[in-house]
């Protein structure tokens, strides 16, 4: 008899069957298989994750897969993390447009896979450079929830400090 | 299948909106420029840039925040607090620990050095670069340069990271080299004060490790003009004096001194150059002490002392250039500012530890040859006594086998040269022939002669002499700083002083004391070979002894003012007392050796002591002693064989009185005043004693007691009663026979005779009256109620 597996629904009902391994590097995913069968899985395991896109699922997943043995480097050490190059799988990986990026990185935090996480944030901040907020709000696709005086502060705040 | 409730409270749902822990996580890879835009973005994005923690990273990455400083609100108050901020070159300096305002000061040192950050990332050719421009000073420029690399950290782009932190590491090597090759120039010049700006540049540069080496080479390696390192023209020869005939060499020791000077010298000059160009924070000086000591000086030594070792001086040299090096060439040394107040301690153990090898080395040298040398000397002096027994015995056997070869010629010589003028030379030739016998006893007699040279003090004086040397030159490293080499030379001194005492009391006390005893037994006094053609007194070989017993303990004393001198006094040894302590125990037991065969030969000396005492009665005590043929009463006083008796028993016992130990002496004493009283006893008991003669007696008695008296001086009471008991008997004596009835009575009286004579003694003793046989009836019945002659059976 073969392990029992997870089933990850997506939000368009689209079931991805894994092996635990791949589904546990999501610690939301493990804490949950954890809490509820504290002595180990013992059939299928079914979740429905409606945030996600099946197609953005599917790209976690192949992220997942893909890293399931690797050991991340430690939380707390900021500095090596920041300076470290993004490996090259995930920076083809990432090569995607900039609304399913967003959309992995939000999948990400959302099932809670810090590497995965980090790595899209790079990305992203790598993208974001030299770039306006109008500019980024286009690229996260979200809207402006300043109001009109609340940005100018902001401006001023930081003025001093642009670039001169 | 699981059924989940999702929280849906969080904006991470919410497409609408950047979640914030997205933010954040944006926010975390983020340079400083592309903060302030994201800030702008959203409200979440506002948030994730204001979060200290973001702020505080930053602070770590640029290596302040650990040595961040703490201000008081009232302090922060001043608008000025942070200026210094503002300064491209002091924005790196220290920062204020506080989270809250983390940005601010990101921020600050962001628009100091962002410019001439960009800048680098421009393709400009190095020279018309804006570090280059805004500052002109090298140090400026050291510290520009300096927080340029730190603020690289800080920059999360990957391409221009890498960029800058290259140009910056190659503008680094460019502007350290060029620093040097001033540092160089000034030096050369000697011009210290420039030297020493361009060494605090590159200590700016965090670069010390460059500055030590380039100092080492420049001071020492490059220095061909100081000649004491340079061993190639190096002649150690001029350390040494040789005597006139070239035999023997000896330490210059003014050559010497002008070698320490001249290393003294090399280190102050040093310590003065690096005490002008270097701050303390550089620890160059100890390196330079480092590399002199332990390479160039150690060579040196090397040379030295492999030097010494055909002049046969290794010994002499290797305590005596540590002492220089650790004494005289300390009190040479100046001060150095740059290792403090540790300097003269800190060469004092470079020197220790360049010498450690050194210093193994000789302490087993210093052992062998000390062991050697002892040895030696010791075997010398018995070969020495060897020699002279063999040389006088022979000397007396050829006397002896001429004249068994010539005897018959001899004789008929002697017929003819009667009247020979030369008679008398012959004659006196004559008289040292001897017969096979008499030269026997003639060698005993020789040997016992000899016998107080059998010890030598001299000798061991010597030998004490030649271990205090050793001592003393292993004594010049008793401070050295190496615990288990100090262990060592500790170690070997007390060896030296155990392995001192060993072969006195083995090789010296032992044999002696041995050959003493030997001669002591086979000494007899009444063999008819001594006493006729040698007229040496009997008392002579126990003099002897007690002279060998007094040389053995000027040598323990000897030895205890050694052992107290030099190693309690120098400290060699720590535990005085402990039991252990090895030095002690050896001691002691050479002690108890000594004590040992004094109360052997002691021994021995009563026994012949006492035959000689047996045979003076037997020789001199005449019947008529006690029963003169006449009734005229012979002279008062005491018989000549009671007073020779007690004359030679008064010397001997006055002798050892201070050559052995006191409980020997006493014990000594007691068994002499023992077996004399059973002399005296057994001679009386074959005595025959008339009314007129018991006047002499008693004299003899009395002068017994007397003499017991005054010189038994402990436990008096053991002895006394023996010869007041025999003083008492004399009375048996006196009693005129007229009056058998008396002398009955005081026969019967054992109290009288503190009990020591039994009822039979006495009776023995009555006997001997010159009377007995006409006396007897009457005395018997007194003393048995009856005679013999009453007894109506016989």
């Amino acid at each position: 008899m073969s392990e029992p597996k997870v089933i990850m629904v997506s939000s368009d009902e689209e079931r991805f069957k894994v092996d635990q391994v791949v589904a546990e590097k999501s610690v939301t995913i493990k804490n949950m298989i954890r809490d509820l069968n504290p002595d180990g899985l013992t059939e299928d395991f079914e979740v429905p994750v409606s945030t996600i896109r099946a197609n953005v699922l599917s790209k976690v997943l192949e992220w997942c897969e893909h890293h399931k043995t690797t050991v991340f480097p430690d939380e707390d050490d900021e500095d090596a993390k920041k300076t470290a190059p993004i490996e090259e799988w995930d920076r083809t990986f990432f090569r995607v447009d900039q609304e399913m990026l967003y959309e992995i990185i939000l999948a990400a935090n959302f099932l809670n896979i810090t590497p995965l996480r980090d790595s899209g944030c790079k990305i992203v901040a790598e993208m974001i450079r030299g770039k306006s907020p109008e500019e980024l709000r286009k690229v996260f696709n979200i809207t402006n929830d300043f109001t009109a005086e609340e940005e100018a502060a902001i401006r001023r705040e930081n003025e001093w400090a642009e670039d001169r | 299948m699981a059924n989940l409730l999702w929280n849906s409270d969080i904006d991470v749902y919410n497409t609408e909106v950047i979640p914030l822990s997205v933010a954040e996580g944006i926010a975390k890879y983020l340079p400083v420029q592309d903060l302030l835009t994201f800030a702008r973005v959203s409200k979440n994005t506002y948030k994730s840039v204001n979060n200290p923690k973001l702020w505080v990273s930053k602070l770590k990455s640029l290596q302040v925040w650990n040595s961040a400083i703490s201000l008081k609100q009232e302090d922060l108050a001043d608008p000025k607090a942070l200026n210094y901020l503002d300064n491209p070159l002091h924005c790196l300096d220290k920062v204020v620990k506080s989270s809250k305002m983390a940005k601010l000061q990101v921020l600050k040192i962001h628009r100091s050095l962002w410019p001439y950050y960009k800048d680098l990332l421009s393709n400009k050719p190095f020279d018309r670069l804006l570090i280059f421009k805004d500052f002109e000073t090298p140090e400026d420029q050291a510290k520009i340069l300096y927080n340029m690399l730190i603020f690289n950290k800080i920059d999360y782009v990957d391409q221009s990271r890498v960029l800058v932190q290259e140009k910056v590491n190659s503008l680094f090597e460019i502007f350290e080299n060029a620093v040097l090759r001033e540092m160089e120039i000034h030096y050369d010049l000697e011009d210290y004060d420039k030297t020493r700006q361009f060494v605090l540049i590159l200590i700016m540069l965090k670069n010390e490790q460059t500055l030590i080496d380039f100092f080492l080479q420049k001071s020492i390696f490059d220095k061909e003009e100081s000649d004491i390192f340079n061993l190639e023209n190096f002649n150690p020869d001029k350390y040494y004096t040789q005597e006139e005939d070239g035999s023997k060499y000896h330490l210059d020791e003014e050559a010497f001194h002008t070698l320490v000077k001249d290393i003294a010298d090399v280190f102050n000059h040093q310590s003065k150059v690096i005490d002008l160009i270097f701050p303390q924070t550089v620890p160059i000086m100890y390196k330079v002490c480092e590399e002199l000591i332990s390479n160039q000086l150690t060579e040196l030594m090397l040379v030295l002392i492999e030097n010494s070792k055909s002049r046969g001086l290794y010994l002499n040299l290797v305590p005596f250039i540590y002492q220089q090096m650790t004494t005289s060439l300390i009190e040479l040394l100046n001060e150095s500012q740059n290792i403090g107040v540790s300097y003269k301690q800190l060469i004092c153990e470079l020197i220790d530890m360049s010498f450690e090898s050194f210093v193994a080395e000789y302490i087993r040298e210093e052992m062998q040859s000390f062991k050697l040398i002892t040895n030696e000397k010791i075997k010398e002096w018995k070969d020495l006594i060897s020699k002279r027994e063999a040389e006088t015995s022979q000397n007396i056997w050829k006397l002896v086998k001429s004249e068994t070869k010539n005897d018959f010629l001899t004789s008929f010589k002697k017929v003819f040269t009667i009247s020979n003028s030369s008679d008398k030379e012959k004659k006196a030739t004559e008289d040292e022939n001897y017969s096979e016998i008499q030269a026997k006893a003639k060698i005993l007699s020789e040997n016992i002669k000899s016998l107080s040279k059998s010890f030598s003090p001299e000798l061991i004086l010597e030998t004490l002499n030649e271990a205090k040397i050793t001592l003393h030159r292993l004594l010049s490293f008793k401070n050295f700083s190496i615990a288990s080499l100090k262990n060592d030379i500790f170690t070997a001194m007390q060896e030296i002083f155990i392995d001192v005492i060993d072969d006195i009391g083995n090789e010296h006390l032992r044999p002696g004391f041995d050959k003493a005893l030997q001669y002591l037994q086979t000494y007899n006094p009444n063999s008819p070979t001594y006493t006729e053609s040698h007229n040496e007194t009997f008392v002579e070989p126990l003099v002897l002894f007690c002279d060998l017993i007094t040389m053995a303990d000027l040598i323990i004393q000897m030895i205890d003012i050694f052992y107290k001198e030099e190693m309690i006094n120098r400290q060699i040894i720590k535990n005085e007392n402990s039991i252990l302590n090895p030095s002690l125990q050896n001691k002691k037991k050479l002690e108890g050796l000594v004590d040992k065969y004094v109360a052997d030969g002691l021994n021995i000396g009563l026994e012949v002591l006492v035959n000689e005492i047996d045979a003076i009665y037997k020789e001199t005590l005449t019947n008529e002693d006690y029963n003169p043929p006449s009734e005229e009463p012979s002279l008062f006083g005491a018989t000549d064989a009671a007073q020779r008796a007690v004359k030679i028993l008064e010397y001997n016992m006055d002798l050892i009185v201070d050559s052995a130990d006191k409980s020997v002496v006493e014990v000594f004493h007691q068994e002499i005043a023992e077996r004399f009283f059973q002399i005296i006893v057994k001679y009386l008991k074959k005595s025959t004693v008339s009314v007129t003669g018991a006047t002499k007696l008693i004299s003899d008695l009395n002068l017994y007691y007397e003499f017991i008296s005054s010189h038994i001086k402990t436990n008096k009471r053991m002895v006394l009663p023996l010869y007041e008991a025999l003083k008492k008997l004399g009375n048996v004596y006196l009693i005129s026979g007229d009056d058998s009835k008396a002398i009955g009575k005081l026969v019967s009286d054992l109290s009288k005779f503190n009990g020591i004579f039994g009822q039979e003694e006495i009776y023995e003793f009555v006997q001997r009256r010159a009377d007995w046989p006409v006396i007897r009836k009457h005395v018997e019945k007194v003393m048995y109620g009856f005679g013999l002659g009453d007894c109506s059976i016989c």
